[in-house]
């Protein structure tokens, strides 16, 4: 499809095409002056080398969009038949999962936080981070039962102001109360 | 909040942050103070326990009870004062941001569009097309 990209639509931005748990291997690696030369992590689409990752002191404003299209997303119920309803992070997701490794990706993006020491974070919220449980446990393919009410958000909120962060706005629907 | 005449040990792995107490007559802009955060309070009585059982209970505190430093109190809201809001820092500053999850880019187009200031610099997403779509646009 190469050809029908003519013009860079970011050409001052870095794209890093990797997993952000190597790229923050790979930071911190940098950082503390112990990455081999052979652990520098490839672009996932060219195969080249990836260019060193932001170090502190780069970055003023850490942006996240949670990344939760958790297993299958389609919902087909009598009302809407023949029609894809593609919710993401709902809680009406057919296939929930206790143990979903999306779920702990917001570790990552805390120690990217707690890394870079950027002035601003502004992190989307999804409805279903805000209503995840921590610690749930799997019922059967469908369902998960108990943990912590809203522990997600819980979680996130505590870290950033443990990391002396203070929470400017935060916006939910009453619904997940 | 307020004073009252009981302790309560709290153990030191439950402190997350510190708080910032002052006296209502030492805070020169309640609205500011109070829009800094959830840690920032002030006080002005003292009941005898943390449940009183009428309004009326309460002593009005004089406005060096508790204020280890008034000096303290006044550079904190000083400080406070001349810093720039979010709106101000993204003007003069253009900073610079690390979109993580970027996907195709949408975000960070928007957050650049929103801001008028922002600039992302740095981005990562695991899926090679939307990484593609992010560092190329379709034009036709």
């Amino acid at each position: 499809m190469r050809p029908f990209f003519h013009r860079r639509n970011s050409p001052d931005t870095i794209v890093y095409n990797q997993c952000v748990n190597e790229l923050l291997r790979y930071a911190i690696k940098l950082r503390r002056g112990v990455l081999e030369e052979d652990e520098v992590p490839n672009d996932l689409y060219d195969n080249s080398r990836l260019p060193p990752p932001p170090q502190p002191g780069d970055i003023d404003v850490i942006t996240a969009g949670f990344p939760w299209y958790v297993p299958t997303l389609l919902i087909l119920s009598s009302d809407t038949q023949g029609i894809l309803v593609s919710q993401p992070h709902s809680q009406l997701n057919m296939f929930q999962k206790a143990n979903d490794i999306k779920s702990n990706l917001i570790l990552n993006l805390l120690s990217w936080v707690d890394f870079l020491e950027p002035t601003y974070c502004i992190f989307e919220n999804v409805r279903g981070f805000l209503s995840y449980n921590l610690n749930a446990i799997q019922l059967d393919e469908h369902r998960t039962s108990g943990g912590i009410s809203m522990g997600g958000l819980k979680f996130l909120v505590h870290t950033m102001l443990a990391m002396k962060y203070v929470i400017l706005e935060l916006h939910y629907s009453k619904s997940l109360l | 909040m307020f004073f009252t005449d009981e302790t309560e040990d709290i153990p030191l792995d439950d402190v997350l942050a510190p708080c910032y107490l002052l006296h209502r007559d030492l805070i020169f802009d309640l609205d500011l103070w109070a829009a800094l955060g959830a840690e920032y309070f002030y006080y002005r009585y003292r009941f005898s326990q943390r449940s009183p059982a009428s309004w009326n209970e309460r002593k009005r505190l004089a406005e060096t009870t508790g204020v280890r430093c008034k000096i303290c109190a006044y550079a904190l809201q000083e400080r406070i004062a001349e810093a720039l809001t979010f709106d101000e820092e993204v003007q003069t500053r253009k900073p610079r941001a690390f979109d993580i999850f970027a996907g195709a880019g949408a975000m960070s187009l928007g957050m650049e569009s929103a801001t008028g200031g922002m600039k992302t610099t740095h981005a990562v997403e695991i899926s090679p097309s939307a990484a593609q779509t992010f560092r190329y646009v379709l034009q036709e």
